[in-house]
C-alpha cells in the first residue's frame, strides 16, 4: 500500500471554516504589502490570507479584529474588521480550496512554534527542534521539520511534514576565533572553519545568529580582532541610535546577557545592505554536507521506516485539534492515495545494437526491475552502443600531469581507450600530453588540427583552473578527472592485487567501475548513443530549460527520438542575474538557434509534438517567448502545422515536501518501488523517477510536474519524463532521478557553476 | 572640494534639456539634482562634510605618513595610466600612486568613503596584475593598499599566483557576459535586457531617463 507522509484535515472534501473578514486599506496593494500585513497577523497568533477576488484579508479567528497600521518607508496600510465573516468551503471553488489550504498551513505554523516551541531558520516553513540530537566531532546535528499545506482535488486539504538534518559547529564563532589560545591552535580552528564552511575565498559561510527566541541567517565577513561589544562604532537601527553594540542588545536584547567585552563578527544580512556588527557568541556556523566527516556523512540520509516514525512522533507532539476544539481535526493517519490518484510505471523496452531488444519488465517487482538495470550493463557491453556517429573520432586525448606514476598513467590510458574501443566497436587510439603547467597542457593540444574529446587530469581543483580548461580549450570536449580521485581509485587496487584467486575483488571492481563509468561519460562527449527506446515515446522530442541556482547562466537542451535518438545541449551566459524568469528575446533566439541545429541533421524529421519541461519557479514570462518560437518553428517546418507543445514545471525539489513509501503491514515500512506517481490534481503530479531497487539510502525523493499548458494529459507527461529517465547513460546500474534532457542541463550548469570565480568585487 | 561645489551648483541650476557648457572640463552634472531626487540637498551634505573629513586626514593624519612619502617621491608615479595586454584582453584604468619603497612596488588606491570588510577586491588584484606585468617583478614584491580617507585606516592586500589566476579568470568571465549582452546592444533589441527593477540599484543609474522599468 502507498502511503505518503501527507495527513488530511478532516473530513476531507466536506472541509469549511468560517473566517473573520479585514479590510485592507492602501493606496497601492502589491504582493510585498498583502505579505507584511499577513505577517503581522502571524506575530499576533493568527493565520490570515489575501482572497483577490473578495479583496479582503480572511483570518481564522472567532473575535474581531482590533485594527493596526503596517508602515515601512514609502507606504502605510491601515487594517480594520469589516464586520463580517466568510465561510470558506473546500467544494466550493478550486480558489476556496487554495485558500484554505494557506490558511491552514500558516496555522499549523503558529502551532508547532507555540507547541513545540521550535525555531524557523531558512523558512517559516521549517522548524528545527532547539536541541541537537548528536553532537560529534564538534559537529551538532539537529532535526528539522517541513510543514505544507495544499489542496488534493477529491480528497481535502492535505497537510505534509517531511524531515531533514543540519549541521552547524558546536563551538561560536567567538570560541573558533578567540585569540587566547596558542598560536598554533588558533590557526588550526581557523583553518577548520574554513573547510567547514566550504568557502571559496572571498565568500561568506552561512550563520545561525541565536537570539533565544528566534533564530536569523546571516553571512558571515569577518571577526574584529580587539574590538569588543563596548568598544564598537555607534549603531543605527531601525530609527534608532545606539552608542555601542553592547548599548543595543541591552535595550533591545538584554534576555542575551551580553557582556561588554565579548567579541565581535561582521555579518551581512538579506536585504541588508551593509554588513552590521554582531555579537560572535551568538553565532555558530552551518555545516554543509559536502564537508561532513566520514561518521556523519550518513545522518541526513533517514530511511523511510525512520523518516515515518518520526513524522508520526512529530504529529504525536503537535496533535491533531489544530484548528481548535470543535473544529476539524486532523487525520490520525497518513494519507494513502485510492486507485484514480496513482499512476503506475514501469522502464520502457529500450534498444541496444544488433536489434537486442531489453523488454519492459512483465511485473512491477523489485525483482524484475532490478534485472532490467542489470541486464543493461551486459547488453551495452556485450553489443557496444547502438549509434555511434560515422564522423567520430578515432583518437582520445589524455592530458596528464607530470606528477602523476607512469603506471597509474599507463593503465587509465589503456584500460579507458580499451573500454571506448568495446562500447564503441571502433579502433580508438590515444593521443598523450604530459604537462607541467595548464599553458604547456594548452599549448600542445591546440596545435592539433581537430579538436575532439579530451580526458584531463587535474592537479589542482579550483575555479579559476576549471574555468581556465573550459575557455582555453573552448573548442574541445573535456572529460574532468582530479587527480587526487585517480590515485585513490588506483591506490586502492594495487593494495589488494593478488590477493584473490583469478577472481575481482571488491576493489578491482571499485577501479572497474571507475573506468566504465568515465568510458560512459566521454561516449556521451562523442555523441554515441548506448541505447535507444524500442517504442515511440508519448512526444517526439523533448525541450529543457534551467536556470542555474546562483542566475547566472542558463541552459537549454533538445532531445528528439525518431528516427534515433539525437541530443543537443547549449548554456548561455544570463545577465539578468537577479531574476528567475529568462528574458523571453534571449530565451526565444536560443530555442530558435537549438532547433536550427537540430533540423540540420540528415536525418531529421518534422517534429509533431513536443513536451517543455522548465526546471523551477516563476517562469510566466517564458510561455510567451516559447509560444513565439512555436509559431516561427512551424513556418520553417521543424514542426507540424498541428505540433502540440505541453509546457510542464519540472520541480526537482519539491516545495510541498511529498513522499511516499510503501507499507507492507502494521510496522513495516519500505522503500517504494520507483516509477509510482500520486497525482494531486488534473495538472500536477509527484512522480518517484527513483526508489527501489536501486535506491539503498535515504527515502527516494520524488519529483513534481505540474502541467501549464491547457488540456494537458498529465498521464501522457507522466510517462514521457520516466521513460526519459532510463535514458540512464552515465551510470545503467542505478535510477536516473533526472530526464536525460534535464541532466544534461543539470550537468551544464554545474559545471559553470563550478567556474565561477566568486567573492571578487 | 571646489570642483565639487562646482558641480553642485551647475547641477542645481540646470535645465532639462539644454545643452552642456563647451568647455574642455565642464562641471559634472550630479544625477541626484538631474532626476530631482527630494535628498539631492541632504546627500550633497553629507558628501561635502566626508569630503572634508577625508582631505583632513589625506593631509594630517599620522597613519598615512608612509603614504605621503611615497607622493613626495620624485619617481612616484601619480595616476598613472595602467595599460596591459594578454593573448585574451587588454587591461586598462588608472593607478592613484605607485612608488617603490625597500625594493617594494607600493600601490596605492585612495578612498574618500569609508572601509567595508571585504579582504578581496577585483580591482586592487588588477593592479597587481598590472604591476606584474609593467615591472615584470615577482608578486611577493608588490605591495597594495587601500587607504579609507573617511575612516583613518587602510587595508594591506596580500597577492599570490593564484590571486592572479583568479583574477584572470573573473575578467574573462565578466568579458564573456559583455559579449552577450553586447551582442544584443548592437542589433538594438531592447527588450533582450530585463529591467532591472530595484529601486535602490535603480536610484543610482544614470539612465534612468532612457530605461523602460518594466
Amino acid at each position: 500500500m502507498t502511503e505518503t507522509n501527507v495527513r488530511i484535515v478532516q473530513p476531507g472534501i466536506d472541509l469549511f471554516l468560517i473566517t473573520r473578514c479585514a479590510k485592507i486599506i492602501a493606496n497601492n496593494l502589491t504582493a510585498e504589502i498583502i505579505e507584511k500585513v499577513c505577517n503581522r497577523f502571524v506575530s499576533q497568533g493568527l493565520a490570515a490570507v489575501y482572497c483577490r477576488e473578495r479583496k479582503q484579508i480572511l483570518v481564522i479567528t472567532q473575535g474581531t479584529i482590533s485594527p493596526f497600521e503596517v508602515k515601512e518607508d514609502n507606504w502605510i496600510v491601515k487594517v480594520e474588521d469589516n464586520g463580517k465573516t466568510q465561510k470558506i468551503q473546500f467544494s466550493h471553488s478550486e480558489n476556496d480550496a487554495r485558500l484554505l489550504a494557506q490558511l491552514i498551513e500558516r496555522h499549523v505554523r503558529i502551532k508547532v512554534k507555540q507547541r513545540l516551541k521550535m525555531h524557523t531558520f531558512d523558512s517559516p516553513r521549517i522548524f528545527q527542534e532547539t536541541k541537537p540530537f548528536r553532537t560529534e566531532e564538534g559537529i551538532d546535528v539537529y532535526s528539522r521539520f517541513e510543514v505544507s499545506a495544499f489542496p488534493i482535488q477529491d480528497v481535502g486539504v492535505g497537510i505534509s511534514v517531511d524531515i531533514s538534518t543540519a549541521f552547524f559547529t558546536h563551538k561560536t564563532i567567538a570560541e573558533i576565533f578567540r585569540d587566547d589560545i596558542p598560536d598554533h591552535e588558533q590557526e588550526r580552528q581557523q583553518d577548520n572553519f574554513e573547510s567547514l564552511s566550504q568557502r571559496q575565498k572571498g565568500q561568506k559561510g552561512t550563520l545561525l545568529y541565536n537570539l533565544e527566541y528566534t533564530q536569523r541567517k546571516c553571512y558571515f565577513c569577518e571577526f574584529l580582532h580587539g574590538v569588543t561589544c563596548a568598544t564598537t562604532a555607534p549603531l543605527y537601527v531601525n530609527g534608532q541610535t545606539y552608542g555601542s553594540l553592547f548599548e543595543y542588545y541591552q535595550h533591545k536584547h538584554p534576555h542575551l546577557k551580553i557582556n561588554p567585552d565579548d567579541s565581535v563578527a561582521m555579518v551581512s544580512f538579506k536585504g541588508i545592505d551593509q554588513p552590521r556588527p554582531v555579537a560572535a557568541k551568538l553565532l555558530r556556523l552551518r555545516i554543509v554536507n559536502e564537508t561532513l566527516p566520514s561518521t556523519l556523512k550518513q545522518e541526513d540520509k533517514i530511511s523511510p521506516k525512520e523518516r515515518c516514525d518520526l513524522i508520526a512522533d512529530f504529529w504525536d507532539r503537535l496533535g491533531i485539534d489544530l484548528l481548535g476544539y470543535g473544529k476539524p481535526p486532523i487525520a490520525k493517519r497518513f494519507w494513502c492515495p485510492g486507485g484514480k490518484h496513482k499512476i503506475y510505471l514501469s522502464p520502457p523496452s529500450l534498444q541496444f545494437a544488433d536489434e537486442i531488444t531489453l523488454q519492459t519488465p512483465q511485473k512491477r517487482s523489485y525483482t524484475d526491475f532490478q534485472e532490467h538495470y542489470r541486464q543493461r550493463s551486459r547488453l551495452l557491453n556485450k553489443y557496444g552502443c547502438l549509434d555511434t556517429p560515422i564522423s567520430m573520432t578515432r583518437s582520445v586525448n589524455f592530458a596528464i600531469p607530470t606528477k602523476l606514476t607512469q603506471e597509474i598513467r599507463g593503465s587509465l590510458i589503456k584500460d579507458l581507450t580499451d573500454n571506448i574501443s568495446r562500447l564503441t566497436r571502433k579502433p580508438i587510439a590515444p593521443v598523450i600530453v604530459v604537462y607541467k603547467t595548464l599553458d604547456e597542457a594548452f599549448l600542445k593540444l591546440n596545435k592539433s588540427n581537430k579538436p575532439g574529446v579530451v580526458v584531463f587530469v587535474f592537479d589542482n581543483v579550483t575555479p579559476e583552473n576549471y574555468y581556465e580548461v573550459a575557455y582555453k580549450l573552448s573548442n574541445w570536449r573535456v572529460k574532468r578527472i582530479t587527480l587526487r580521485e585517480l590515485e585513490r581509485q588506483f591506490n586502492r587496487i594495487k593494495s589488494t592485487i593478488n590477493t584473490r584467486n583469478g577472481k575481482f575483488s571488491k576493489t578491482e571492481n571499485g577501479w572497474r567501475s571507475f573506468i566504465e563509468m568515465n568510458a560512459l561519460d566521454v561516449l556521451q562527449q562523442m555523441d554515441c548513443i548506448p541505447w535507444g527506446l524500442k517504442d515511440a515515446p508519448p512526444y517526439d522530442a523533448h525541450l529543457a530549460i534551467d536556470v542555474g541556482r546562483d542566475r547566472r547562466y542558463f541552459a537549454l537542451s533538445l532531445i528528439t527520438f525518431d528516427p534515433s535518438i539525437c541530443i543537443y545541449t547549449v548554456a548561455k551566459v544570463k545577465y539578468d542575474a537577479k531574476k528567475e524568469t529568462i528574458n523571453g528575446v534571449v530565451l526565444e533566439e536560443e530555442i530558435m538557434e537549438l532547433c536550427n541545429r537540430v533540423s540540420q541533421r540528415g536525418d531529421f524529421q518534422t517534429l509533431r509534438s513536443l513536451l517543455v519541461l522548465r526546471d523551477g519557479r516563476d517562469c510566466d514570462g517564458e510561455l510567451d517567448a516559447i509560444y513565439t518560437a512555436n509559431e516561427k518553428l512551424i513556418k520553417q517546418k521543424f514542426f507540424a502545422e498541428d505540433v502540440k507543445v505541453d509546457v510542464v514545471d519540472f520541480h526537482k525539489s519539491i516545495s510541498k515536501n511529498i513522499r511516499t513509501w510503501e507499507r507492507t503491514r502494521e510496522n513495516e515500512v519500505l522503500q517504494i518501488l520507483e516509477g509510482k506517481a500520486v497525482i494531486i490534481d488534473r495538472n500536477t503530479v509527484v512522480l518517484n523517477t527513483t526508489g527501489a531497487p536501486s535506491r539503498y539510502q535515504g527515502t527516494s525523493d520524488p519529483v513534481m510536474l505540474v502541467g501549464r499548458s491547457e488540456n494537458i494529459n498529465m498521464n501522457q507527461v507522466t510517462k514521457a519524463v520516466y521513460i526519459s529517465t532510463h535514458l540512464n547513460y552515465s551510470n545503467p546500474n542505478v535510477a536516473q532521478r533526472l530526464p536525460l534532457e534535464l541532466k544534461r542541463t543539470d550537468d551544464e550548469l554545474r559545471n559553470r557553476a563550478a567556474q565561477e570565480i566568486r567573492g571578487l568585487k | 572640494m571646489n570642483d565639487f561645489r562646482k558641480d553642485v551648483n551647475f547641477s542645481r541650476q540646470y535645465k532639462r534639456g539644454t545643452p552642456l557648457p563647451d568647455e574642455k572640463y565642464p562641471p559634472n552634472l550630479l544625477l541626484e539634482f538631474y532626476y530631482g531626487q527630494s535628498d539631492a540637498e541632504s546627500l550633497c551634505s553629507e558628501s561635502e562634510e566626508r569630503i572634508i573629513k577625508a582631505l583632513t586626514n589625506f593631509v594630517k593624519s599620522q597613519k598615512f605618513d608612509r603614504f605621503r612619502e611615497g607622493v613626495t617621491d620624485p619617481s612616484s608615479l601619480i595616476e598613472e595610466s595602467a595599460r596591459m595586454k594578454n593573448d585574451y584582453f587588454t587591461l586598462s584604468g588608472k593607478v592613484d600612486l605607485v612608488y617603490r619603497k625597500d625594493d617594494k612596488y607600493v600601490i596605492v588606491d585612495w578612498k574618500t568613503g569609508g572601509s567595508n570588510s571585504s579582504d578581496d577586491s577585483l580591482q586592487m588584484l588588477a593592479y597587481a596584475l598590472w604591476a606584474k606585468h609593467k615591472f615584470e617583478c615577482p608578486l611577493d614584491t608588490i605591495s597594495l593598499h587601500r587607504v579609507y580617507l573617511e575612516d583613518n585606516t587602510f587595508s594591506t592586500f596580500h597577492v599570490g599566483e593564484k590571486d592572479i589566476a583568479r583574477v584572470e579568470a573573473r575578467i574573462l568571465q565578466d568579458l564573456e557576459r559583455m559579449q552577450e549582452a553586447d551582442n544584443h546592444g548592437r542589433r538594438g533589441l531592447v527588450s533582450a535586457f530585463t529591467p532591472c527593477a530595484q529601486p535602490k540599484v535603480c536610484e543610482l543609474c544614470q539612465f534612468q531617463e532612457i530605461c523602460p522599468k518594466e
